[in-house]
């Protein structure tokens, strides 16, 4: 049978009453998953997992993997709308999301995102059903000297593309890669950097840190503002006026295409995620959209690129797992650890051996999809009342959120504490102006290039001309050397151009 | 401000005070809440799949009532989650998966030692395998001996602890130039040299079978002392003239103060589930594993000699 028509039986497959009623009831609680902060989309399938048990194998998987896209959805609303990602990929999304809850239009901004999740994640399927192994392979090559290429080029981008000033962007990506390397090296597992501190050796905890520095410096912020006049503006919060214009629908259609093809090969890749997918999305939006230089004060296309690119790069995931049955992060082991459990062995020989659970397990994807929208935008108009509630219920609730956040992250009151710390950081941080988003990202992505840039360096035997050797890396380096280049050539065309006019007066 | 500490502090006390309630009990443990069981290499590995193949089990058998959730925490080489789980004060609510190759760096490298935990049983015995891809020059065992003889620089992948050790002998015996990138797990290890990353790999069979079956890899040499069967047939070390065989055990720990009552119990619970077939066909026959259960009291000098050796080492 060719791909389309095992593709519609999958689809038959799929399409029960019992497996859309699954799916439905799987978005619900991966929404209300994803938008706690503290509990990823990994915890979030793995405590659904034991309900899965007692459906049979496709009713199952359609249930997680709704679970999975909705925790994504989840997480961009505690984004939007308290300004704490409930998961890493939202710290994109709260870039522009929450500055738009600002101005009033959350309601925009909750739309944007579930339709720009939508576009992510269908694109993300399709290039899936087409590609399917290839994509895997393409992945493949990868290895560390093109996974330590891109992330020197995810790096630069840091400091100099978000925020006003590129030397406090600077200052905050350093700040960020200096926390990354407390505890223990991340290749031979020696001690480093922990001042002989017991707690600091495990490292700085990554949950209590962005609630942190997202959501508790925002508390103390509040305080401060207490006695000023509200800053949001509560008057248009109906439903209606929630809703894009047909104008704003197609302003986000173009960056959330771009970002969902970027984003799906980005996931693809061993070792990148939904984060890496979100990031690089958003930077080549700033770069190459219309005014992309506006993104970061509450810009549609945003909320649409950061979206569409975590979205995509969460479906690209599928791909190592299914055609080589190697998880591409913790909630792909979850999933595995799913089908193993229904019989199946992932692996270079699924596709051939289980064509009819694989592309049910593919149209299921689609299913999910599709319901999550539906629960998505069922729900967005309660959502956007949380803003209606005063501050000063505000503030004690968001506290509360906060602190059982960065407890549950480790059952321990040293992430309070780090928290509470992060918190008065992130505060500062606001408050001179540095911008805080660099500092998380460069957190999570300094150790996968501190690996990779480690391993392609003894691939080479200490040479670093091995980046301009293979020809992924290549491209990536002369992209990269543009990057850091570029302002300092228009620097100085602009001083020959002064001189000249200097010298015609 | 202040009523809001205090609120927080009331509802702080009565979680942990929740948690604490059943298990002052004594007499027979049953855990009473989810359990966390914590493996400290990344997904796709095969402590992965030696720990999913367990709670599996538990889960078809009805061994446990409460749910046990996986938690793969690869931070720092695998040394924040040991150092997590020695420390966690969860009764007997969290587990951790514990081979020789964890034993070894937490030894070696953290200045730690098993006092930190408390053996709960040993499942099994692993060996080690060198896998090429398809198309290697490396057509035969003696090829890639040659190679190793003549100094030729070879760059290897595989997972910590015992696949370190196992490179670092091969270095001993043949004098090689072997370029080592250490991997979270074996999963990733597999990831490097299907994209033409490495030359060679250390895995074991488990995370490698699909891969092997299907033609993608070869096995090249195995490092163990007979060898495996079909599909992973190859010479080991020994037949090449190498005194090359390391043993691997798969085991589990729990928290350092974790009661009494609870290491029965899932010590007991363990010895079920090797009674299983899923087990003995499923696990041990297929992935190609020796028997090897020991309850927790034997367990415990079991991993007190392996500590032996690396602490003289």
């Amino acid at each position: 049978m060719d791909t389309f028509a095992l593709l519609m039986d999958g689809f038959a497959t799929a399409l029960s009453l019992q497996n859309l009623a699954a799916a439905a009831a799987g978005a619900f609680l991966g929404i209300l998953v994803g938008a706690m902060p503290g509990i990823g989309s990994l915890a979030g399938v793995a405590l659904l997992l034991p309900l899965t048990f007692t459906f049979n194998p496709t009713t199952g998987m359609i249930m997680l993997s709704a679970v999975y896209y909705a925790n994504m959805y989840g997480g961009s609303y505690s984004a939007i709308l308290i300004n704490i990602p409930g998961d890493t990929p939202a710290i994109m999304t709260a870039l522009d999301g929450h500055p738009m809850a600002k101005q009033g239009r959350p309601g925009q901004a909750l739309f944007t995102s579930n339709i720009a999740s939508f576009i992510g994640g269908t694109i993300g399927i399709l290039i899936l059903t087409i590609l399917g192994p290839n994509l895997a392979r393409f992945g493949l090559r990868f290895g560390p000297v093109e996974m330590a290429a891109l992330l020197m080029v995810a790096m630069t981008s840091l400091g100099w593309l978000l925020g006003d000033s590129p030397v406090k962007g600077l200052v905050t990506t350093l700040l960020g890669i200096i926390m990354a390397t407390i505890g223990f090296d991340a290749v031979t597992g020696m001690p480093r950097y922990h001042f002989g501190s017991l707690y600091l050796l495990g490292g700085i905890p990554f949950i209590p840190l962005v609630i942190g520095i997202f959501g508790f410096s925002q508390v103390i912020e509040m305080m401060e503002l207490r006695n000023k006049k509200r800053e949001f503006d509560t008057e248009r919060l109906t439903l209606k006026d929630s809703l894009l214009t047909k104008a704003e629908f197609l302003r986000i259609l173009p960056p959330a295409i771009r970002s969902s093809f970027l984003g799906t090969i980005i996931g693809v890749m061993p070792g990148a995620g939904a984060t890496t997918g979100a990031f690089l999305s958003y930077m080549q939006e700033r770069r190459i959209g219309k005014d992309g230089h506006l993104l970061g004060t509450g810009r549609i296309e945003g909320v649409a690129a950061a979206e569409a690119g975590n979205n995509s790069a969460a479906a690209g995931a599928f791909a190592p797992l299914l055609s080589l049955g190697i998880p591409g992060s913790g909630t792909g082991a979850v999933l595995l650890g799913g089908l193993l459990m229904y019989g199946l062995n992932p692996g270079p020989l699924l596709f051939q051996n289980q064509p009819d659970f694989t592309w049910g397990l593919i149209a299921s994807l689609y299913v999910a999809n599709v319901i999550t929208l539906m629960v998505a935008l069922i729900i967005t108009p309660w959502l956007i009342k949380i803003l209606k509630v005063p501050v000063k219920i505000m503030i004690p609730v968001i506290t509360m959120i906060c602190i059982m956040g960065a407890y549950s992250a480790n059952n321990s009151l040293y992430g309070i504490v780090m928290m509470l710390i992060f918190g008065v950081l992130g505060f500062l941080m606001k408050k001179f102006g540095y911008p805080i988003a660099p500092l998380l990202l460069a957190y999570v992505l300094a150790p996968t290039l501190e690996k990779n840039f480690r391993q392609a360096l003894q691939i080479s035997d200490g040479s670093f001309l091995i980046f301009f050797q293979k020809p992924i890396a290549a491209v990536l380096m002369v992209f990269l050397l543009a990057t850091v280049a570029s302002p300092i050539i228009r620097m100085m065309i602009g001083k020959i151009k002064n001189h000249t006019k200097g010298e015609n007066i | 401000m202040k009523r809001l500490t205090l609120f927080v502090l009331i509802s702080l006390i009565t979680t942990m005070g929740t948690l604490a309630i059943g298990q002052e009990d004594g007499g027979s443990w049953t855990p009473s809440r989810n359990v966390e069981w914590v493996v400290t290499s990344s997904p796709g590995g095969g402590s992965s799949i030696f720990t999913q193949t367990i709670v599996e089990i538990i889960n078809a058998e009805g061994l446990v009532d409460e749910d046990i959730l996986i938690n793969y925490q690869t931070d720092g080489a695998g040394s924040v989650g040991r150092r997590r789980v020695s420390r966690a004060n969860e009764r007997g609510h969290m587990l951790l998966t514990f081979n020789n190759g964890d034993l070894q760096p937490l030894v070696q490298v953290e200045q730690g030692d098993l006092d930190m935990f408390t053996p709960i049983a040993v499942m099994a015995t692993d060996g080690q395998i060198l896998l090429v891809p398809a198309d290697s020059p490396f057509e035969t065992a003696q090829d890639f001996i040659d190679a190793l003889e003549s100094g030729q620089r070879i760059i290897m992948g595989g997972s910590r602890g015992d696949d370190i050790n196992l490179k670092d002998e091969i270095v001993e015996a043949t004098g090689g130039d072997i370029e080592y990138l250490i991997n979270d797990s074996t999963g990733d290890a597999l990831t490097q040299i299907l994209g033409g990353n490495t030359e060679v790999v250390i895995a074991k069979p488990a995370a490698s079978f699909e891969l092997v079956s299907a033609g993608e890899l070869r096995p090249l040499i195995a490092a163990t002392r007979d060898g495996f069967n079909e599909p992973f047939e190859a010479p080991t070390f020994i037949d090449l003239g190498y005194d090359i065989s390391l043993t691997v055990y798969r085991g589990i720990v729990g928290p350092q103060d974790m009661p009494q009552e609870a290491v029965e119990f899932w010590s007991d619970v363990m010895g079920q589930v090797v009674e299983t077939e899923r087990w003995q066909e499923g696990y041990l026959g297929q992935f190609l594993l020796t028997d090897n259960y020991l309850p927790w009291d034997e367990a415990l000098d079991y991993m007190q000699e392996f500590e032996d050796i690396y602490t003289a080492e």
